[in-house]
């Protein structure tokens, strides 16, 4: 898919087109309206995510650079350990426009 | 009345051992008090002997602080057993989930590791837990402590097996080229 990718957008000649997963996907979609902590992505999901999961592949999308995470210290008072919030980055807007155009080809035809 | 000092006397004797005998039956009264008691009693009732004059041939409070003194001033007092001390539940201290656990898992996995994959789960697990606790929902917070151990397990396991198969690809791109 990768290389189909690569030849709808004109970059063969660039980078390597990093790998999306569906969950991947399920997760940039998701942080496209707004910043969020793993826990609400988890329970946005209708319970295709699943939190002993989400933070491995939350990490290994902040390494590709589809991700930035922020972390939130928690009120004095709480304790505990900080937050991550989780948002969106230019690459990976790039990325999610990129695959739901494939998508929105293979379904219609490809645009010339 | 000759007899007068004689029979006030005996009433003080009489009074006293009353006393003494309630304070003995008594479950409640500690040492200090019935020492405090012993000392009223015993000066009252030297004070009304040297009125008598018979003081010096049979004196009960002398005879009484001799025996006090014998056994070294302490009172016969009853021990009053106390069960443990149990906190009332509403001020038992309890640390939140994984304060422990992450000091054992950065033993085991790398800074990286840390930052981006077990502390976030914690720090998750903590604010459930929190707003369980906050609401009152004491069994509740105990589930979401148990699921955030879980959830680590697996985190732990999924980072490992993800950790090797890049390290696979690392040696499998290395050796091709």
């Amino acid at each position: 898919m990768n290389k189909l990718l690569q030849a709808l957008l004109g970059e063969a000649d660039g980078e390597d087109f990093p790998s999306l997963s569906p969950k991947e996907l399920l997760i940039l979609r998701a942080l496209v309206a707004r910043a969020m902590y793993g826990q609400e992505l988890v329970d946005g999901s209708d319970g295709e995510l699943k939190r002993g999961t989400v933070y491995v592949t939350l990490s290994r999308m902040e390494a590709k650079g589809l991700l930035e995470a922020q972390s939130e210290p928690r009120p004095a008072h709480e304790g505990g350990l900080p937050r991550r919030r989780y948002r969106i980055t230019g690459e990976g807007l790039r990325v999610l426009h990129a695959v739901e155009r494939l998508r929105a080809a293979l379904a219609g035809g490809v645009p010339t | 009345m000759k007899y007068k000092r004689h029979v006030v006397l005996f009433l003080v004797i009489v009074l006293t051992t009353v006393i003494c005998g309630r304070i003995r039956e008594s479950e409640t009264i500690t040492g200090p008090v019935e020492l405090a008691y012993g000392f009223v009693v015993l000066s009252v009732l030297s004070t009304v002997e040297s009125l008598s004059p018979v003081y010096g041939r049979w004196s009960v409070s002398g005879r009484l602080f001799e025996a006090l003194a014998r056994w070294g001033m302490r009172p016969r007092a009853r021990r009053v057993v106390r069960g443990p001390v149990v906190r009332p539940r509403s001020s038992r201290l309890t640390l939140p989930p994984g304060v422990h656990l992450r000091g054992w898992l950065s033993l085991t996995f790398g800074r990286r590791a840390m930052d981006t994959v077990f502390d976030p789960l914690l720090g998750d697990v903590c604010s459930e837990w929190a707003e369980c606790v906050g609401r009152g929902q004491r069994w509740q917070a105990r589930v979401v402590r148990v699921r955030g151990y879980v959830q680590v397990l697996v985190s732990a396991l999924v980072y490992t097996l993800s950790s090797l198969f890049d390290l696979a690809d690392k040696v499998r791109k290395t050796t091709r080229s």
